[in-house]
């Protein structure tokens, strides 16, 4: 799978990225303690624990937002991949600020007393049966916990670890981690102020977060309408002509494969549209150095045989590829793995719009 | 956090047109562009959405705890049903026959120190906490903060009957509401609130007016015991009691029946 793993392996665009980041949470926290002080009369002031509490719980669901908005922005815009290429980064800080906040609550509205902060509030579980007495800070409790083992997991050794099925199992999650999160904050922050902005901006962010998928799913419904194959197993994808050089065009077998077909240097190539690494959308991806690029991490295969480019052994399933007519038909079965080699159909995994 | 080495060589030219970002190579102009506009934008949204969460919040309420000054207060202190003091002499702005409740530091109420001063005088060393007439001491954390004093003071009066009412308003913990947190009442609040009052800190009802003016009244039983792990259950809940009022000073204790608290009626409040 791979021939070695760093820490974290640093990059001007990962810096770039990470200050950018951090700049706008901590203009954010900034902001948001100065205006309280600035609207609130001094003698009738909030805590300042309470001021720091919100300005945290209020930056992590916004970071969330970003998170999971990203992935189907970045289908319909491209301009924003690098956004999504080192989203994992933006996780790991959104976790951090949640922690914070978690942590700030749990000493401050559970500690100091007569037990201690952890039991006191796990105590509160009963209270699940009643609208008036709802735990909601449990439910911020196991969206925590979630997010803490997608941080943890967070490198690619635990892909490796893992493999990609699981891995990427553990990290959709993040939408259960979400839903408690909204639910976290509707039955508190919301329920508990006379505000409405505050629960405009959730329904908001909900609506968004939904919007986006469904409209990603339902391009993908369309994209992914099976063509019909010919008696031998032929898919057409178009005139010659309409690929562009280095670039892929995508189809779907009726069996819900979908294949990338790449244009390069006036020859056809076909692959698996799925990446190895994590799902990415090969056929989204650009043939760079004479290899597919995928458009998420820059994993990259030979178009020839699918093979990643040596020392790496990764590779994805290929398809036969002919020329009729001034037209481009690929095979919709997959060509056998060469003997000795790993079948690359194992651990496929297929991304739809994440 | 971290990343694996992607499945490609080193060595690697940038695509000469047709922009496509890959992290290990040089930023094509768009990408380029898009930090330029995130790193301007990014902050600009977020302080947006920071002064739109606090825009129309309305103020956690006039309370003060003053932690900065520990004061000596003199008077006679009584233990039931919740500890409390009456001022024998002035105290900054408070006169004589000012009477305040006793707290110690935390989430616990003074019982355990003041048990063996009941009606006696004392000298108390300890932080002021006020809103709106309303006022507590919590207790400094030195051994001698309730001591007995060397001069005896008057008897306090006794209280001021002011009749039976029905009230509507939140159980809450009088500490938090009277400035150790503030926010100190609400959804929010419900769980420290309930903490505070099993830890002994005196169950209060704060009502309001129909020009939005808050009272507080301390809720005990009838026979004067206090009602801590009573209405431990009910704190954040909006409810309406009944029960006889008395006043010592400017503190108002209301003296309710547990068993005719009907949890069916509850509701959650606003803040």
């Amino acid at each position: 799978m791979s021939v070695g793993f760093v820490a974290v392996q640093w990059s001007r665009h990962k810096r770039v990225y990470d200050s950018v980041a951090i700049g706008g949470v901590l203009a954010y926290l900034g902001v948001f303690v100065f205006t309280h002080k600035l609207i609130e009369p001094v003698d009738r002031a909030t805590s300042d624990e309470i001021v720091v509490m919100r300005a945290l719980g209020s930056c992590a669901i916004i970071l969330l937002h970003v998170i999971l908005c990203i992935g189907p922005l970045a289908r319909f815009f491209p301009v924003l991949l690098p956004v999504l290429s080192n989203r994992r980064h933006l996780g790991v800080l959104t976790f951090l600020i949640a922690l914070a906040h978690g942590v700030l609550s749990l000493v401050y509205y559970h500690g100091f007393g007569n037990v201690d902060p952890l039991n006191s509030l796990l105590s509160t579980a009963p209270g699940i049966t009643e609208v008036r007495t709802f735990p909601f800070q449990l439910l911020g409790l196991a969206a925590l916990v979630i997010m803490f083992l997608l941080a943890a997991t967070s490198h690619d050794v635990w892909l490796s670890v893992l493999s990609p099925r699981v891995w990427k199992g553990l990290h959709m999650l993040v939408y259960l981690a979400y839903a408690l999160v909204v639910a976290h904050v509707a039955f508190g922050a919301v329920r508990g102020t006379v505000s409405l902005i505050p629960g405009v901006l959730l329904s908001l962010g909900v609506l968004s977060v939904c919007g986006l998928h469904i409209a990603g799913a339902l391009r993908e419904s369309r994209d992914d309408r099976g063509k019909a194959a010919d008696e031998q197993g032929w898919l057409d994808a178009g005139a010659c002509e309409s690929f562009t050089p280095a670039r892929a065009k995508t189809v779907c077998t009726p069996e819900g494969e979908r294949i990338a077909i790449f244009n390069h240097n006036g020859a056809f190539h076909a692959v698996h549209n799925v990446c190895k690494h994590q799902g990415g959308p090969l056929g989204e991806g650009k043939i760079i150095d004479g290899c597919i690029t995928c458009p998420w991490h820059g994993w990259q295969y030979k178009p020839e045989d699918g093979c990643s480019p040596p020392p790496f052994t990764e590779q994805v399933r290929t398809y036969s590829v002919r020329i009729v007519a001034g037209r481009v038909q690929v095979q919709a079965a997959a060509q056998q793995p060469e003997p000795g080699k790993a079948d690359p159909n194992d651990q496929a995994l297929e991304v739809r719009h994440g | 956090m971290a990343d694996h080495a992607p499945n490609r060589p080193a060595a690697a030219k940038p695509p000469a047109n047709d922009p496509f970002y890959v992290g290990y190579l040089p930023a094509p102009l768009s990408a380029r562009i898009l930090a330029v506009v995130l790193a301007a934008a990014l902050p600009l949204v977020m302080c947006v959405c920071a002064v739109a969460l606090n825009a129309l919040r309305p103020p956690a309420g006039d309370a003060v705890w003053d932690t900065a000054h520990a004061r000596t207060f003199k008077g006679i202190l009584t233990a039931r049903p919740y500890p409390m003091l009456t001022l024998a002499e002035p105290v900054g702005n408070l006169p004589a026959g000012e009477t305040l409740l006793i707290v110690e530091m935390g989430k616990f109420g003074g019982g355990q120190r003041a048990a063996g001063f009941d009606s006696q005088p004392v000298e108390i060393t300890g932080y002021l906490l006020d809103r709106g007439g309303s006022r507590m001491i919590e207790l400094d954390s030195a051994a001698d903060a309730v001591r007995r004093s060397t001069v005896s003071f008057a008897p306090p009066s006794p209280p001021v009957t002011l009749g039976n009412r029905d009230l509507l308003g939140e159980i809450a913990d009088s500490k938090c509401y009277l400035g150790a947190m503030k926010p100190g009442l609400g959804v929010v609040h419900r769980e420290c609130a309930e903490r505070c009052l099993r830890g002994g800190i005196p169950p209060a009802l704060i009502v309001h007016d129909e020009r939005g003016r808050a009272a507080m009244l301390i809720l005990c039983a009838p026979d004067q015991s206090p009602l801590n792990e009573r209405l431990a259950p009910f704190a954040g809940d909006v409810l309406t009691l009944k029960g006889d009022i008395t006043r010592r000073g400017t503190l108002l204790v209301m003296a309710i029946n547990p068993d005719q608290i009907d949890p069916t009626l509850t509701s959650n409040t606003s803040r």
